[in-house]
Parts: structure tokens; C-alpha cells; sequence
């Protein structure tokens, strides 16, 4: 009786498998070694994501990973650099443009802002582009030009943006109150630098269908919330801050200002 | 003839026990296997079938998988039944609810009892490739998730060459499949490799992806 082998899995557990992997992983594992095979990882069902090595970024990058790019542009699913080395290199190198019609997600370290300002605008013609995650490293101090590059993604429903040691610089978000024709699409936010009541105001002004919102750094900067304009968030169900010195006063008419209908709040 | 496993230490009819109704399933080399329904939860497909007929004392067969293997997957499906439910997603959390679906996910996380029980499997005896088989005919995530991590752990870091060697991948004929004359060129991502069309059996080829 003849011993199963690999070769009798279905094709659906091999795409379990190709789960488990990036996809300059998939082809050097698997590429060239019969049709089935290639028929597999060169299927439309295989959505491809990219994860750049942190050691081997730049050796991967430039021999391998851009001819895979530029023939797979219409299944490429996620893009990660989790190092900030290269990021602008790899990022511009995509050339992006509408035939990217799968890429949903990009999560990118860079430690220039002035980097994001040339990377961000790159990203507008993406037709599915739902989740951007930004690791700033700098000591940038007004990051209201980055915000409102994000706000112009047309596709967005998640943003993380994270600033290493914001704590250490008099951070703030330079923003005008939006105007209709400047408004997010933006459902999950999550603000991970220091930032001010009036601050967020503006800001959740781009965003109204926002569902869950998350301040990781709230600063008391002796504003009188009062003072600021009440704006309706009716999606509004997860509010989560980190805040110190706030009073419960301040806090209340904070919660009382955004009009919404929490179910989460921490 | 049928024979009936000790899964429970029940041999009679349609039994009730302190964890529910146990159901007859039969390999199909026809050994009976008793489980109760904390087994059953964990197979889609006997959980199905179960629910459709009305199978009273009569056996489940599953033309699939063999004594051999459906022993040992009543083995697993025993030990995991009384697991704890995935924890659903912390309302706090930073990422994004899909961030799961957008990295690629982890194969270095099988418990050290999964490890012990998937070690008893084989490459060579193609045991491997059974049980994987049978947890996908009998739609037992769990189980398809080890032997899924466990291919992607041997396969992780080595070049197609080495994975056509440990998993002894046929080579496509001399002028056919990827060894065809046009084949591959303009394939998305891949590098042209062409075989000596006089060549009369497999022979390892250069693989440009790995060079």
C-alpha cells in the first residue's frame, strides 16, 4: 500500500501552511518545483503578505523581494517593516498606484517625520488601503501636518499612530477645525503620543464615524474644556484614555462634549 | 468485521454518560470508536453528520481515515476537549481587529503535549500527511493547525531544493508542466528554469530563488 505524501494534501492545507509565511518565505520554499506547486503560490487565491526581515532587510529587499513586487502588485495583501532603517527605501519602491487592488494593510517604523510627509501622499491612490501603523521614532513636536496627510487617505478605517518618548517634548497637533469636505472615513483611532484636550477635538473633527477611539498620553495643559466646541460622535461606542492629572470634573465634561453612546470606556 | 476501540469504557448501544450522548464513528478498516460529545464538538464534520441521522446505535463511518490515525485523533480530541474557549478581544486593545489576518501567523506556539502527540507522525511513513488529512476530512481546526505549524516549522528557512529532498517533491516531466519550453517565463515571481529534455529522470535542478 502506497505511504501518503505531501504531494496528496489538498490544495486548501497547503494554503493553511502558506499562512504561516511571508511571502519571499513561500517562494524560496516552494517555488520551482513542480506546476502544482507553482500553480499554488502563483494562484489569485493567494493573497500575498510582506514582512521584511529586521537582520536582513536590506540584502532580502534589493536581490529578491522587487521582482516579486512588481509581477504580484494586484495580490499583495499587507506590507510590514518592522525596522526603520529602510523604510522609506522600501515603502517609495513600491511605486504605488491603483493596481495594488488587495493591499489593505501597512505597518511601518520611520524615525524622519519629514519621511511620512513624502511617504503618506504616496498612499492616496490605494483603492483598500483600511489600516495604517505608524512607529514614529523623533523628536518631533507638531505632528499636525501628518494628521492631516492621514486624513486625506480616502479608504482608512484604522490608524495607529505612535511617537517614542512624545513625554519628552511639548508635543502638539497644529489642526483647524474640519471642514465637510475634509472629513476621514476613519472608524478605529489610536493616538499613542501626548496630546491635549483641544488638540483632540480637532482632530476628531476629521474623523465622526470614528467607533473606537484610544488617547494613550492625555495631558492637562490648563485648558477650560468648556471653552471648546462639543462635536457629535454618534458611532462612538470604546473611548479608552491614559491620563494623569485629569480631574473627574474635567473628565466628565470631556465624555459630556463628545455626544456619543459608550459602551466601553476605560 | 468491525471491532470496537476503547475510547470509553463503554461497549453497548447508544450510552448516555456524565458528559452526554456517546456516538459510534468507524474507521474504514472498521474499527468502531466510541466517543462522547466534548469529541464530537471538536470534529465540524461528525458533528454534522451526528446532528443529520439519527445514528442511534449504528456506527459513523468515515471512509476516510483509517484505525491508525482516527485512534489517535480521539486521543487529541479527548485531551483538548475540556480547553478553554479563545478569550474574546480586549475592548483595549491598540491593534487593529484584523491585525491577525494581515501578518502572517505563528507556528512556533504548539504546546508540548501537541508536540509529543504530533511527533508519533511521520515524513517517511507519510503518517504525517494522514493525520493532517483526516483533521481536515473531519474539520478539526485545532488538529489541522498543529500539523500545519509542524510542516511550516521543518519547511521554515530551507530552500526549495532541501524541501523537495525531506518531502521528496516529484519533478515535473522533461518538457512538461514548469519544464515545458514557454512555462514559466511571465509567471509572477518566479525565475525560469528549464530541464534537459534528454534527461531521463529526476535530477536536481538550480533553483535561481536560492542561489
Amino acid at each position: 500500500m502506497s505511504r501518503t505524501s505531501v504531494e496528496n494534501l489538498p490544495n486548501e492545507t497547503f494554503y493553511e501552511i502558506f499562512d504561516y509565511f511571508d511571502i519571499y518565505e513561500i517562494y524560496v520554499s516552494f517555488s520551482n518545483l513542480n506546476q502544482r506547486f507553482q500553480q499554488l503560490i502563483n494562484s489569485s487565491s493567494l493573497l500575498l503578505k510582506i514582512k521584511f526581515d529586521c537582520l536582513y532587510v536590506e540584502e532580502t529587499f534589493t536581490k529578491n523581494y522587487q521582482q516579486i513586487i512588481h509581477l504580484n502588485k494586484n495580490r499583495i495583501f499587507s506590507i510590514q517593516v518592522p525596522t526603520s532603517d529602510y523604510t522609506y527605501q522600501i515603502i517609495s519602491s513600491f511605486n504605488f498606484d491603483s493596481s495594488f487592488t488587495c493591499l489593505e494593510s501597512i505597518d511601518f517604523n520611520v524615525d524622519e517625520p519629514k519621511l511620512l510627509t513624502l511617504l503618506i501622499p504616496k498612499l492616496t491612490c490605494l483603492p483598500r488601503l483600511f489600516s495604517l501603523n505608524i512607529n514614529l521614532e523623533s523628536d518631533q513636536k507638531d505632528f499636525g501636518d501628518i494628521y492631516q496627510l492621514i486624513f486625506k487617505l480616502p479608504k482608512l478605517k484604522y490608524i495607529k499612530l505612535a511617537v517614542e518618548h512624545s513625554d519628552q517634548f511639548d508635543t502638539t497637533v497644529s489642526l483647524p477645525i474640519a471642514t465637510n469636505q475634509q472629513i476621514s472615513p476613519i472608524e478605529h483611532f489610536i493616538i499613542d503620543h501626548e496630546c491635549a484636550f483641544h488638540d483632540i477635538f480637532n482632530i476628531i473633527s476629521y474623523i465622526p464615524q470614528v467607533r473606537h477611539l484610544k488617547f494613550v498620553n492625555l495631558i492637562n495643559k490648563n485648558e477650560r474644556i468648556e471653552d471648546i466646541k462639543p462635536i457629535m460622535l454618534s458611532n462612538l461606542t470604546h473611548l479608552s484614555i491614559n491620563a494623569d492629572e485629569i480631574s473627574f470634573n474635567k473628565f466628565k465634561t470631556f465624555i459630556i462634549h463628545l455626544n456619543s453612546k459608550l459602551n466601553f470606556c476605560h | 468485521m468491525a471491532t470496537t476501540a476503547e475510547a470509553s469504557n463503554t461497549t453497548t448501544g447508544n450510552t448516555e454518560t456524565a458528559t452526554g450522548k456517546m456516538i459510534k464513528i468507524q474507521s474504514n478498516d472498521g474499527q468502531i470508536f466510541e466517543v462522547d460529545q466534548g469529541v464530537v464538538e471538536q470534529s465540524s464534520t461528525i458533528k454534522t453528520l451526528s446532528d443529520l441521522m439519527d445514528v442511534g446505535d449504528v456506527p459513523i463511518p468515515l471512509p476516510n481515515v483509517k484505525a491508525s490515525i482516527l485512534g489517535p485523533i480521539v486521543d487529541f480530541c479527548n485531551h483538548h476537549k475540556n480547553d478553554q474557549k479563545p478569550e474574546p478581544i480586549d475592548e483595549d486593545d491598540d491593534d487593529d481587529p484584523n491585525k491577525d489576518i494581515y501578518e502572517p501567523k505563528r507556528s512556533d506556539d504548539i504546546c508540548e503535549w501537541d508536540l509529543n502527540f504530533i511527533k508519533q507522525f511521520t515524513v517517511p511513513e507519510g503518517t504525517l500527511f494522514d493525520i493532517i488529512m483526516a483533521a481536515n476530512y473531519l474539520g478539526i481546526k485545532t488538529l489541522l493547525a498543529v500539523g500545519c505549524k509542524t510542516i511550516a516549522n521543518m519547511v521554515r528557512g530551507k530552500s526549495s531544493t532541501e524541501v523537495r529532498e525531506m518531502f521528496n517533491i516529484s519533478y515535473d516531466p522533461p518538457g512538461e508542466g514548469i519544464n515545458a519550453p514557454n512555462a514559466i517565463e511571465g509567471q509572477a515571481g518566479t525565475v525560469p528554469t528549464t530541464q534537459d529534455a534528454n534527461a531521463t529522470g529526476p535530477s536536481p535542478q538550480p533553483d535561481p530563488m536560492n542561489q
